[in-house]
């Protein structure tokens, strides 16, 4: 107490900015070895990260870039061959960390023999959860992914989104402060791909961390706050997606109702001041959009047609 | 006989086992820590692999403190859904099949149908529940590391302490349950495959009481019925002769003036004996001379029984110690013999040999009058032996004494001797030939017993099997724990005495040498009673051999001896299961569960589960 009093003026601890860092890697390595310690695969050198608290992060790369591997690693599934996995501040491999984190692996890896409700049940007893909040939760998770109907259908009946559904509700039933989702939307179709983004823009604006990754850059895009590319274990590049993205010697204009004189004195002012029209258009929709909107309007009035050219 | 092993108190025999185990589970700690730091120092060298060994043992220890009931409770209660949806019950299919199969093919009218059922029922409940327990725990931790399960398994805050005792718990209680209806089923099969009625009819008794009763099941027993003239006939303790393994009470009651006989159950289907053996170093031969010694030995060269001869002074004697009213409550002494016999010429094959029993003071020496019997080979006879017992002096004077207060030691000691009869034939005994008979005890609690024996090598093979999956995949983790079966099954009998053998060079405790040196004799011809010839190539196959067999040794020693825990026997036998057995056996248990669960949880804890 007494020295509080006294040093009321001493900057804050530098512990103070770095309790906003959730995960941290320092120098990571991850050598694959064989039975006899022979060195198969160098999956991950020297990964240097940083991911703070509310922040969706994105691991890019292609197949076998080390994604996967960095996420075992936070978790405590791989241990590191050098360099430290810090998750809360915490080794990666304390299991104390696991209380506050939520892991959706790449595939659902669930026990098939039990239905949703009974998953959930399960997972939930391995948390410190009194019967009546794990019970509450379960229900809302079930809702929540959609899957009040099914939820007294064993796992083994249940198709690959829905798994995937259950797979992110076993995931989300401690409540978690970091989520770490592996390959979120892989084998999603377009709706189910939509709902997992919308969802963990959700969790984002509850203010929860996210981790993910993904080959597929779209989603990666129009989630992430920040990205790290790797390549071959090696981090190629990090940062903000928008400024990553950002072509800085384009302009881009997106106006409505303008008529073509209006357009044609804009084509003129370009050329007025050296710039070279690139391209004027009318934009089209994503495919995304156009499935998606059939969808719903399907949804909405089933019944058989063909949209006209 | 099951009685051949002597049983220690479990008080005297506890301070030995714990230190035993407290210096086994040293040696193990101490060689793991040493080849767990030795791996590590060869891959990040000697200070990183100090610190490595420091961080995971004190992590470790940590982890252990937190374990959880709440998640054991979880991950057991998982192991009891998974192995119900896998369809653990198709394991009850194969038993009632084997019960129907016991009831086509074994007779009841065979020479002892208790033995014989209850030896089969068990042995299959045996086989069955431990191949059971072994596939359940040694596929369902491999099963899930293969498929990735246990990534969202050890994700959540779970302990792989929890997952370790979570599945032994788990897999223990599908075993237990399913043991329980298969005992259940057991005892039903045999006590209704077995369970008979005699009856005696008035007219059949002679005028000496004696006769024989109906024909059951193939056998009918005879009887001498001891009518009290002076006593209520309903106190009268009257016995059926043994036949076909068992006896049967006879009630009498009185109806109209007339006596009627019931005949009761078969004994051994409602109680179990217990029976006090004579100490075994108070077990001894009178010889020829009349002076103590260790009797003849008739060339029997794996028999241990010495055999005393006919007609000569030689005598068999057994001392019981703590000899009294209040052991003893029903006035009077029931002794129980089964007696080897060898004939030096034929004789009358039929009939028994006779023989005489008598008991004597060993402080006064006065001894009481001969009881004469006759011995058959391999059937336990009985003798009531009232309170009022008639001695008989060096001078052939005879007088009523009691029991308990003149043939009985002031320290409590009573001997029992027996002498052959006939001239040129022989008795064989040993200490658990005879023996006295107090109480008894229910045959269902023995039954319960029995199956209890069953029950803790179920525990111990679930044990191991979980322990040898958290670091072998499912079916080599399985070949392992049959390993491990198959060695505490036959450690005693016959991996023991073959270590000794090759590590002492001795032919007399085992022939034929180690695996090498059997190869050798196989490969050259030669009998396995013939000295190797002393060459290079022997010596170096036997020092191979003797290398192989420290290390055998050292592994046998580290799992359980499971010919410790036949309870099984005992139950087919008839005998009570001693319950210092009871409490040696569950002690071993928890021992091995212990050391099981902690190396569980050290492989578990210190391997990658991805990949």
């Amino acid at each position: 107490m007494a020295e509080a009093t006294v040093a009321p003026a001493a900057a804050p601890p530098a512990g103070g900015a770095a309790t906003d860092v959730v995960v941290e890697t320092r120098n990571l390595s991850k050598v694959y070895r064989d039975f006899w310690g022979r060195q198969k695969v160098r999956a991950l050198k020297a990964l240097d990260l940083t991911i703070h608290r509310g922040e969706v992060f994105g691991l890019l790369g292609p197949n076998g870039s080390g994604k996967t591997t960095t996420i075992k690693l936070l978790l405590g599934l791989l241990f590191p061959t050098t360099g430290r996995a810090l998750v809360f501040g915490r080794d990666a491999t304390e299991v104390t960390k696991n209380e506050r984190i939520g892991y959706l692996p790449e595939e659902s890896y669930l026990y098939k023999f039990l239905n949703a409700e009974e998953t959930l049940d399960f997972y939930g007893r391995l948390f410190a959860m009194p019967p009546e909040v794990r019970q509450r939760r379960a229900k809302e998770l079930i809702h929540e992914v959609g899957l009040d109907r099914d939820k007294r259908r064993q796992l083994k009946e249940y198709s690959k989104g829905m798994t995937r559904r259950i797979g992110l509700a076993q995931a989300l039933i401690n409540d978690p402060e970091l989520i770490l989702l592996d390959e979120p939307t892989s084998g999603l179709d377009p709706l189910g791909t939509r709902w997992m983004k919308d969802l963990i823009l959700k969790l984002k604006a509850r203010g929860k961390t996210v981790l993910m990754s993904s080959h597929l850059l779209g989603d990666v895009q129009d989630v992430c706050d920040r990205i790290a590319i790797l390549h071959q274990g090696e981090l190629k590049e990090l940062g903000r997606v928008d400024s990553l993205l950002k072509v800085r010697e384009v302009t881009q204009i997106q106006a409505e109702g303008l008529s073509d004189a209006a357009k044609q004195e804009i084509r003129d002012v370009i050329e007025r001041h050296q710039g070279r029209l690139l391209e004027m258009d009318n934009p089209t929709t994503t495919l995304e959009e156009l499935f998606l909107t059939i969808v719903r309007d399907s949804e909405a009035r089933p019944g058989r047609r063909t949209k006209s050219e | 006989m099951i009685l051949e092993t002597s049983i220690e108190d479990f008080l005297i025999w506890l301070p030995q086992a714990l230190a035993h185990f407290g210096i086994m589970a040293a040696i193990v700690a101490l060689v793991a820590l040493v080849v767990g730091f030795l791996v590590a120092a060869v891959r990040h060298g000697p200070l990183a692999a100090g610190d490595m060994t420091y961080r995971v043992l004190s992590a470790a220890a940590l982890d252990l403190l937190r374990i959880s009931p709440r998640r054991i409770m979880a991950i057991a209660g998982l192991a009891v859904k998974e192995a119900i949806r896998r369809r653990v019950w198709v394991v009850f299919v194969l038993f009632a099949l084997v019960l129907v199969f016991a009831g086509w093919f074994l007779d009841p009218n065979s020479q002892d149908p208790a033995e014989l059922y209850l030896d089969f029922v068990l042995w299959w409940t045996n086989l069955l529940i431990i191949f059971l327990a072994i596939f359940l725990s040694t596929f369902s931790l491999p099963n899930e590391i293969k498929n990735k399960i246990i990534y969202t398994i050890v994700t959540k805050p779970v302990r792989s302490g929890e997952i370790v005792l979570g599945r032994m718990f788990g897999f223990g209680a599908i075993c237990t349950g399913v043991l329980l209806v298969m005992g259940l089923l057991s005892y039903l099969f045999v006590v209704r495959s077995l369970r008979h009625e005699h009856e005696i009819l008035a007219a059949d008794v002679n005028n000496s009481g004696a006769g024989r009763t109906t024909r059951e099941q193939d056998h009918q027993h005879g009887y001498r019925l001891l009518s009290g003239d002076d006593q209520d006939p309903a106190t009268v303790e009257n016995w059926t002769d043994f036949a076909s393994g068992h006896r049967h009470q006879i009630f009498t009651d009185v109806e109209d003036g007339e006596q009627v006989y019931r005949v009761g159950p078969r004994e051994d289907l409602e109680i179990a004996r217990v029976p006090i053996l004579a100490d075994e170093e108070n077990f001894y031969m009178i010889e020829r001379d009349g002076q103590r010694g260790r009797g003849i030995s008739v060339g029997q060269e794996w028999g241990y029984r010495r055999f005393i001869e006919g007609n000569t002074p030689m005598a068999a004697v057994w001392t019981f110690g703590n000899v009294n009213e209040q052991r003893f409550p029903h006035g009077g002494i029931l002794i129980e013999r089964t007696l080897r016999i060898f004939r030096s010429h034929k004789g009358d094959i039929e009939k028994g040999l006779a023989g005489n029993m008598f008991l004597r003071n060993p402080s006064t020496q006065l001894r009481s009058a001969p009881f004469p019997f006759t011995a058959r080979e391999f059937v336990i006879d009985s003798a009531w032996i009232d309170r009022e017992v008639e001695t008989e002096g060096k001078d052939g004077s005879r007088r009523t004494v009691d029991l308990f207060d003149e043939l009985v030691s002031e320290q409590g000691n009573l001997e029992v001797w027996i002498q052959c009869m006939e001239p040129g034939q022989y008795f064989g005994a040993a200490r658990p030939d005879l023996y006295l008979r107090s109480d008894n005890k229910p045959f269902a609690w023995n039954f319960c017993k029995g199956y209890a024996g069953i029950w803790f090598q179920v525990v111990l093979m679930v044990s191991f099997g979980v322990m040898f999956s958290t670091f072998l995949s499912g079916p080599v983790a399985m070949l392992t724990t049959v390993g491990v079966l198959i060695l505490g099954i036959f450690a005693t009998s016959f991996v023991n005495p073959l270590t000794e053998s090759v590590i002492q060079s001795d032919i007399k405790i085992m022939a034929g040498g180690g695996p090498i040196e059997s190869l050798i004799r196989l490969v050259t011809q030669q009998g396995i009673m013939m000295e190797l010839d002393d060459t290079a190539g022997t010596r170096a196959a036997k020092m191979a051999d003797r290398a192989l067999m420290y290390g055998m040794r050292g592994v046998v020693s580290l799992m359980p001896d499971l010919s410790r825990f036949d309870d099984a026997r005992f139950v087919s036998q008839g005998y009570d299961v001693p319950d210092d057995l009871i409490y040696q056996q569950a002690t071993i248990t928890v021992g091995f569960v212990l050391g099981t669960f902690l190396a569980g949880f050290l492989f578990l804890r210190m391997r990658e589960v991805a990949k």
